[in-house]
């Protein structure tokens, strides 16, 4: 699930900073750049997870910050293809369902990769998984379940212009892609709902 | 930015945990561990939010998969000796450190080729030594549930023994706030609820 990716980088050190020993100074910055952030083609960085080394830094005409090269390990969220994890259920829709694991909720179940003869509910907002005859199950909404990752899919996002007021701002904003999503599949044994085979 | 090498190593979440864990002790956050004050008040620093953000997150949720503070690192040695013991993929190792799966279908579905491989017995094994180092923490909220009930019922019997004029009401409120220290009682808060407003 987690992993440890070496990057190098161009990082500026203000001058507030400069009473600080360099090393912590160093991981801060990087932490400010780089936490909670989607580095493109890598995954999503926890946070620093080491410094491997960084020069002496130079000053620029006109600014009184320090810049460093620096070579570092981030932490970084990339769950391999085929690795099982477990999540909660946030939404349900005739699509397939929606998974969230606290941290990171761009995990998607399309409804070709759930199980065979489950079917989506409309009533119930859930899906159903016929299992035989007799036996129906439920893919309630928060309820614990476990999937295996099958697809990463990277988008590059542009960022967002300003907002004009002359645009109509009564439309309602259409769900960006995640510049980071994973698909994930539902369908052999010990998939599901984690209650189910316990 | 330069990336200079993708997939350095591989972390188990009992790796990154310990690491998060670290985070908070830098920062004196206290989100999972016990909060430790500083003498000199450190100031709240915006430009940190997205690390404090997600290491929320993140420590919450590795508490949730089992890999909190109880975990030892001695233990998660022991099973890793026994585990390297068995043929198994270093990938498939990672996978049983984080799941540590309870049941013969979970371990299934993390091995390839789990029948080919691995006689019945070896498969028993290893669920065995996952149980012995990691105890399962479901049946202590069992247990504690039990005590609970246990306690309520007591303290029925006892009311019943004095003949108080119980109120209602207040017992009810009692034992609901009691469930709802558990995480687990989150949806059966939202079931009340949407009693509550079906009632009204």
């Amino acid at each position: 699930m987690f992993q440890l990716s070496v990057i190098s980088d161009l990082i500026r050190i203000p001058p507030h900073l400069f009473n600080l020993p360099r090393d912590i100074s160093i991981k801060q910055e990087l932490n400010v750049k780089h936490a909670n952030k989607i580095i493109p083609k890598l995954g999503l960085v926890i946070s620093v997870y080491d410094l491997i080394e960084y020069d002496t830094g130079l000053f620029r005409p006109g600014d009184g910050a320090m810049y460093v090269n620096v070579k570092c390990r981030l932490l970084v969220f990339k769950p391999f293809i085929g690795e099982v994890i477990s999540g909660w259920i946030e939404k349900c829709t005739a699509d397939g369902i929606k998974v969230n694991i606290g941290f990171f909720n761009d995990i998607f179940i399309p409804k070709a990769l759930l199980f065979e003869s489950s079917y989506f509910s409309i009533d119930e907002n859930a899906w159903i998984w016929k299992m035989d005859e007799d036996t129906t199950l439920y893919l309630d909404i928060n309820e614990k379940i476990n999937f295996r990752i099958e697809e990463e899919v990277f988008t590059n996002v542009k960022p967002k212009g300003p907002v004009s007021s002359t645009e109509n701002s009564n439309q309602p904003e259409k769900e960006q892609t995640p510049p980071y999503a994973l698909i994930a599949s539902c369908q052999t044994d010990g998939m599901g709902c984690c209650s189910w085979w316990e | 930015m330069k990336i200079i090498q993708q997939r350095d190593k591989l972390l188990s979440n009992f790796e990154v945990y310990r690491h998060i864990v670290d985070v908070q002790k830098e920062n004196s956050w206290g989100f999972t561990i016990p909060k430790v004050e500083k003498k000199r008040k450190q100031k709240f620093d915006p430009r940190l939010l997205d690390l404090e953000i997600i290491t929320r997150d993140l420590s919450q949720y590795l508490v949730k998969m089992d890999q909190g503070n109880e975990v030892k690192t001695e233990n998660f040695v022991n099973l890793m000796l026994v585990l390297n013991t068995f043929e198994l993929e270093v990938i498939e190792k990672l996978m049983i450190m984080n799941s540590l799966p309870r049941s013969l279908v979970n371990l299934y579905a993390i091995i390839e080729e789990c029948e080919g491989r691995f006689s019945q017995d070896q498969c028993e094994e290893m669920l065995q030594n996952v149980e012995k180092y990691f105890p399962a923490p479901v049946n202590e909220d069992e247990e504690e549930a039990d005590e609970e009930e246990e306690i309520e019922e007591d303290v029925e019997m006892q009311n019943a023994d004095v003949q108080v004029a119980v109120d209602e009401e207040d017992e009810a409120a009692f034992v609901q706030d009691d469930e709802f220290e558990h995480e687990g009682f989150k949806k059966k808060q939202n079931e009340d609820k949407e009693i509550d407003e079906v009632e009204s």
